[in-house]
């Protein structure tokens, strides 16, 4: 098929030739890693099993009665196809060559899940509510879930580093599963019986972007320059840095009026004053007394001078490395102006130099640090951060100067950036999963992506990923995603919110799709604490949605979604569609959190609604003519109206027709 | 039972209870000359005549040293001693010593500063390591003038001196602060941005547990109604078996006066009931694979026969049960015998001349209030001990389930959840005149139903006057109104949570020297912990800046001061509030309701917020509405704040 092109290739590329020789001739194991005891596969379809052996080789699987025989290739890898089979189980999965045998014990046949997004999905069953009485009651036979340990790649691998362990839901386990996703499948169990596997395959702070196929990101755009990067980076780290430096300069220059006039990366006379000493004992800036640093996120640069002689330049054309220690979370070094070095959060930094980027008498080492949370900065003991020249020559590094840049800067992220790069977490924590069998796909991710501009990109994004990853593993397969809950600070006004952008580009990702459903949950969050605690809701409503969506059960998947706003005389009204009658306002009179906007940005203004007869009328007080209705948009917005299965009407933005 | 972990920790207290001891280990001289308070690491009440007492040998001549002050006392004839040292400024670190000719108890890095004693149920117990952002809250927690002490779960019943246990004062720091309370813990850390001395927590505070368990015996008898179980918990100090005898007559009265029950009587013998064979192994009831019992909490009758020779029964005997799961009732040969509760293993005296030769009967009611119920644990405890030491096991258990329609089934007054005055006997009374700052309390999740709730708010006000009695006058409370739990409300409803915020919120503002923090925004309403502590504590150090150190800002945000009929509806004016108010994400306010004299009159009403803290409210008919409400639910969505962030709280006001 012309459609399944970039990423599947990929990964056939890669397990053929690259990967799979390390991974398989290593442990000398006969299955992939996925393939081991207590592991669920997926029921009602032809079942993918595949693994490595020696070149050659004659494989005979056998599941349940069923066998199938085949040759490993020439790269030793294998795969089978067995026939489809009913849930159920316990089953022993066997892999036999002439010489070895393999088995997975207690396999059951059933539905599996692919778990995916940050820490929201990563976040265990121990830290949910009343965790201790979930876990102790939890031993269910046909619960099971697996966890892909963080990885990360800049290509596609074709295995996974670490043995996998599938664990069967009980007390002494449960308590790290997947909160999510167990309460999900737990829900799941009351209505279908049939055992439920989960595959957790989730990285806290992850943007949308690694999750993509390089060849995805391609395809959605606005990525290209991180492309290139990548490449060249692939073939050699240095070049792939520089390439990156340039690009980030150019970024620097155009940023606004204030980056475009300074260049922080060279020694500028002009704004030298500006520059501030930093404290002998660098620290996280968080504790340097510093009023605007004290709960600053963001960028900070640092610099500082090296001095070299004559002697010490030419040792440095032969061999130099910087060391500057511990740097939380991202960095982008630069050595008179030259981008040297970047690296992913939060280790000890060590960059060796291009042969000509040192001269002799005064060279500048200036780093950008990135901190998106918490402390951040470069720290740790001074004699950490130093030049060691090819005569093992150590020159300290001291004297540093701070120079803080105004308003929030979103600098491009390093495409290497494990959990804000590209590709990066698909590569080594999707690709490798083949083509196992799923039922679907849980996505909780978008909290790393609620900037304003990437708000606007989401959508794109998200339905550039399921399409993505359908290619992998089934053109079939359906996506069942969480929007984001409220989280973050109330608004007394209007506000353009990056986080309610997200959490529409989410709805309408899944509206577009026709094979997606979403998990609204906008009520049950926490404004103080981005990891609610509350997963028993979510899971259910999960489950809800996957009746209707993967199960065609006849019942709304999601609570009511906007359908249309008219204009009827001086009011619009708002019309919804696929919810359990009637709507009802939790509380209180009148639904809260309706907006009208006019065209143009900064146009809305809050009004006063009314249910009536399954339809909410908005009072347009004046102002600039309705275009826009808004609905529960903010970070934490206090929405009211649920439909009578108790699904509150998430957040919305539609046009007035 | 509300309490997930309450039922099991229990257990402690019934050890505790039973095995106290303490007065002879005191006795005989083993004990540390100051009381257990008084322990490393510790703080005391700044500016302010500072009490220290303990015990020694009677008349003996004890010195007290702290810092440059010395101060002498000679123990009474029981041994008793106290000294009133002089104020101190906020300071240290400090050596705190006691000394007699023959003895010397020191106490190291004493800090003076402010004390505040944190109580109430589990949301009070709450620990900093299961709320939000835990990890980095305590990772950076170190903190040298942040000290918490926690006082064990105890029940008693009668008041006591001292606490049979060593205390420990704890620093903040990475290895401690998580096992703090964290909503003292979070005040005290918010405070100290504005109060900056050494702050000390005293964390007294039990799950689950109800108001009245925390009033003395004074106080309960002040507040009525309380006086026969008084007297009964009185005799049980005294005389357990005595008390259970009297307290299994009136659970006897009770049950018979159950329509329910038709003359059946499981413990006796002329109709016994209707009896089924338990499972040989006894299990929890829930794993009987009885269907009707797999979720069952509740009431059960277990009965057992044992054969005993002539001269077994002449002897001096224990019943021993195992296990009982929660609590439970025991009959002998149809006599009432004895009465526990907790998870442990139950040993019971049985009284002289019950047993007999031949056939004996052991009937044991229990009542599970949560999770796992019964009688379980290893068959081997279930036997009859002689004074000889010989044993006999009980025979095979039969059950018995209650019909259903019993009314709820009387407590015994020495339960710690729903008896009296049991923990401010152990937890409080000990406390002495300990020098506090204040009092925070969190409490009133058990004390929620319809009814109780209409009582809380005397109660309240009674635990403020009988605490500041053992205290001090002036002793200052910090109250936590509870916060949104449970059921959303499409239509007016009635809410023994409302009703029992609304019952805080009077209290304190009547007192004149308490603050109320409101959390009814920030509780969650599928988990009756909330795990964001850290803004309680904020506002808990709000009120107190304002009530405790009279700092010109309000306390709690705005509360209601009046309302009034207009032409269109209800005027309602709130007021102590700093700034103005203003509706988060929406035009009006959401959450007023206006009622007539009954509960079927309630309706909501569209509000409209104007300037200086006035709310209008619409209304066609306001010539009938009596009282205006405000985010009257169990879990309320309410909008309306103040531009210091503080939301306006829960409340019923009359329309005059």
């Amino acid at each position: 098929m012309l459609q399944r092109t970039a990423a599947r290739q990929a990964w056939l590329l890669c397990a053929a030739i690259l990967c799979v020789p390390a991974v398989f001739a290593q442990d000398a194991k006969l299955l992939h890693g996925l393939f081991t005891d207590h592991m669920v596969l997926q029921r009602d379809r032809p079942i993918r099993v595949w693994g490595g052996a020696s070149a050659g080789d004659e494989i005979t699987v056998t599941l349940a009665g069923a066998t199938q025989t085949t040759r490993a290739s020439g790269e030793g890898s294998w795969a089978v196809t067995l026939p489809a089979m009913p849930a159920g189980g316990p089953h022993t999965l066997a892999v036999r060559t002439a010489g070895r045998t393999q088995t997975a014990q207690d396999v059951m046949i059933g539905d599996v899940w692919l778990c995916s997004g940050q820490s929201n999905m990563e976040f265990s069953v121990r830290g949910a509510m009343n965790s201790r009485a979930e876990i102790a009651a939890s031993a269910d036979d046909g619960l099971r879930q697996v966890r892909i340990p963080r990885a990360s790649s800049t290509l596609p691998n074709g295995g996974f580093k670490e043995a996998l362990q599938w664990k069967v839901a009980g007390p002494d386990t449960t308590g790290d599963f997947s909160a999510t996703c167990h309460f999900f499948t737990r829900e799941l169990r009351k209505t279908l019986g049939v055992p439920q596997g989960v595959v957790v395959s989730a990285w806290g702070g992850s943007k949308i972007e690694p999750w993509m196929s390089e060849a995805a990101i391609r395809e959605v755009g606005g990525y290209e320059a991180a492309l290139e990067s990548i490449q060249l980076y692939r073939g050699n780290e240095t070049a792939g840095i520089g390439h990156w430096g340039r690009y980030w300069q150019q970024w620097w220059s155009s940023a606004n009026e204030w980056t475009r006039a300074r260049r922080p990366w060279m020694a500028d006379k002009q704004h030298a004053a500006e520059w501030t000493r930093a404290p002998a004992e660098l620290t996280p800036w968080e504790t340097w007394g510093v009023p605007s640093l004290e709960k600053y996120d963001g960028m900070l640069w640092y610099r500082t001078h090296l001095a070299l002689t004559p002697a010490q330049a030419k040792q440095a054309r032969k061999s130099a490395t910087l060391h500057l220690g511990v740097i939380d979370e991202v960095d982008l070094v630069f050595v008179n102006g030259r981008a040297v070095g970047s690296a992913p959060c939060c280790g000890e930094r060590s960059y060796p130099l291009p042969p000509d980027v040192l001269e002799a008498g005064d060279n500048l080492v200036a780093v950008s640090v990135l901190d998106t949370y918490t402390s951040g900065g470069m720290y740790g003991p001074a004699d950490r951060r130093y030049l060691q020249l090819a005569d093992g020559t150590k020159l300290p590094l001291t004297g540093w100067e701070y120079l803080q840049p105004p308003g929030n800067l979103l600098p491009p992220r390093a495409p290497w950036e494990p959990t804000a790069g590209i590709a990066m977490l698909y590569n080594a924590m999707i690709a490798p999963l083949g083509q196992y069998g799923f039922r679907g796909v849980v996505w909780y991710q978008g909290e790393s992506n609620t900037s304003v501009p990437e708000g606007r990109r989401y959508q794109a994004q998200l339905k550039g990923l399921m399409a993505d990853w359908r290619r992998q593993f089934d053109s079939a397969l359906p996506f069942l995603v969480v929007q984001l809950a409220n989280y973050g600070p109330m608004a007394k006004a209007p506000v353009e919110s990056g986080w309610a952008l997200t959490r529409d580009a989410q709805r309408r990702a899944v509206e577009a799709d026709g094979n997606a459903g979403l998990a609204v949950t906008i009520d049950i969050g926490n404004p103080d604490d981005v990891h609610p605690t509350n997963k028993q809701e979510v899971g259910r409503r999960l489950a809800r949605a996957a009746r209707h969506v993967v199960y065609g059960e006849k019942l709304s998947a999601s609570g009511a979604r906007p359908a249309s706003a008219q204009r009827r005389g001086q009011a619009v009204a708002v019309s919804f569609a696929d919810f359990e009658p009637p709507l009802v306002v939790y509380n209180s009179r009148d639904p809260a959190a309706f907006e009208l906007c006019g065209a143009e940005a900064g146009t809305c203004r809050f009004v006063r609604a009314e249910l009536r007869d399954g339809q909410v009328l908005l009072e347009d007080p004046g102002g600039a003519a309705p275009a826009r209705v808004r609905y529960c948009w903010a970070d934490s917005p206090v929405c009211n109206l649920y439909d009578a299965a108790g699904l509150p009407v998430g957040p919305f933005e539609i046009a007035i027709q | 039972m509300m309490q997930p972990m309450g039922s099991r920790k229990l257990a402690l207290a019934c050890v505790v209870l039973a095995a106290f001891n303490f007065d002879a280990a005191q006795a005989a001289g083993e004990a540390p000359l100051m009381s257990a308070i008084f322990a490393d690491h510790m703080v005391l009440q700044r500016d302010r005549p500072i009490e220290v007492w303990g015990r020694a040998a009677a008349g003996e001549q004890v010195t007290v040293t702290l810092g440059n002050a010395t101060r002498a006392s000679q123990a009474d004839a029981s041994g008793r001693w106290s000294v009133s040292l002089p104020m101190f400024r906020a300071g240290g670190p400090y050596r705190l010593s006691a000394r007699t000719a023959s003895r010397q108890h020191q106490v190291e890095d004493v800090r003076v500063g402010d004390v505040w004693l944190c109580s109430g149920q589990s949301n009070m117990e709450w620990a900093v390591r299961n709320t939000i952002n835990a990890g980095s809250e305590v990772q950076h927690s170190a903190n040298d003038s942040i000290r918490h002490v926690t006082i064990p779960r105890l029940t008693a019943a009668t008041a006591r001196d001292e606490f049979p246990v060593k205390l420990e004062w704890k620093v903040a720091g990475p290895t401690t602060t998580q096992d703090f309370s964290a909503v003292c813990y979070y005040f005290a850390r918010e405070l100290q941005k504005h109060v900056q001395v050494p702050q000390g927590l005293i964390n007294s505070s039990w799950g689950g547990t109800r108001i009245e368990t925390w009033l003395s015996a004074q106080a309960l008898r002040q507040l009525g109604g309380n006086d026969a179980n008084l007297d009964l918990l009185a005799m049980y100090g005294a005389n357990p078996q005595a008390a259970a005898a009297r307290w299994g007559e009136a659970w006897q009265k009770w049950w018979t006066s159950q329509a329910a029950t038709k003359g059946v009587q499981p413990w006796s013998e002329k109709n016994p009931g209707e009896w089924q064979p338990a499972p040989s192994e006894l299990s929890a009831w829930e794993n009987w694979n009885v269907p009707a019992l797999a979720e069952y909490d509740g009431m059960m009758w277990y009965r057992a026969k044992v054969k005993l020779t002539r001269a077994q029964a002449r002897q001096g005997a224990k019943v021993s049960l195992g296990v009982i799961d929660d609590v439970d009732l025991v009959w002998i040969n149809g006599q009432p015998v004895a009465s526990g509760v907790g998870e442990d293993a139950r040993v019971y005296d049985v009284p002289a001349k019950l047993l007999r030769a031949g056939d004996n009967t052991i009937v044991v009611n229990v009542f599970d209030m949560w999770g796992s119920g019964g009688i379980h644990g290893p068959a081997a405890q279930r036997r009859l001990q002689f004074a000889d030491g010989s044993s006999v096991p009980l025979g095979a258990f039969e059950y018995q389930v209650p019909p259903p329609g019993l009314s709820s089934m009387p407590r015994a007054p020495w339960e710690p959840y729903a008896g009296m005055n049991l923990l401010y006997n152990a937890m409080i009374a000990p406390l002495g005149k300990f020098g506090l700052r204040g009092v925070a309390w969190y409490q009133g999740e058990a004390n929620a139903g319809l009814d109780d709730a209409l009582r809380y708010q005397e109660q309240l006000q009674m635990l403020f006057t009988d605490w500041r009695r053992q205290f001090d006058f002036a002793l200052p409370f910090f109250v936590v109104q509870l916060a949104n739990w449970n059921q959303l409300a499409t239509a007016p409803v009635d809410s023994g949570w409302a009703r029992l915020r609304d019952a805080q919120r009077r209290a304190v503002q009547e007192d004149g020297n308490a603050g109320l923090a409101v959390t009814i925004d920030i509780g969650n309403r599928d988990d009756i912990h909330p795990t964001n502590k850290q803004d309680v504590g904020r506002r808990l150090a709000r009120a107190a800046r304002h009530v405790a150190f009279g700092e010109k800002l309000s306390a709690s945000g705005a509360a209601p001061k009046s309302a009034r009929r207009s032409t269109t509806g209800v005027e309602v004016t709130l007021g102590d509030f700093d700034g103005s108010l203003r509706v988060i994400g929406s035009k009006d306010p959401a959450g007023f309701e206006l009622c007539g004299d009954t509960q079927a009159t309630c309706h909501y009403v569209r509000a409209r917020l104007g300037e200086g803290g006035i709310v209008n409210l619409e209304d066609p008919a306001p010539e009938k509405a009596t009282r205006v409400r405000f985010c009257w639910a169990d879990a309320p969505l309410c909008n309306l704040f103040d531009t210091e962030g503080l939301p306006v709280g829960p409340f019923e006001l009359p329309i005059p």
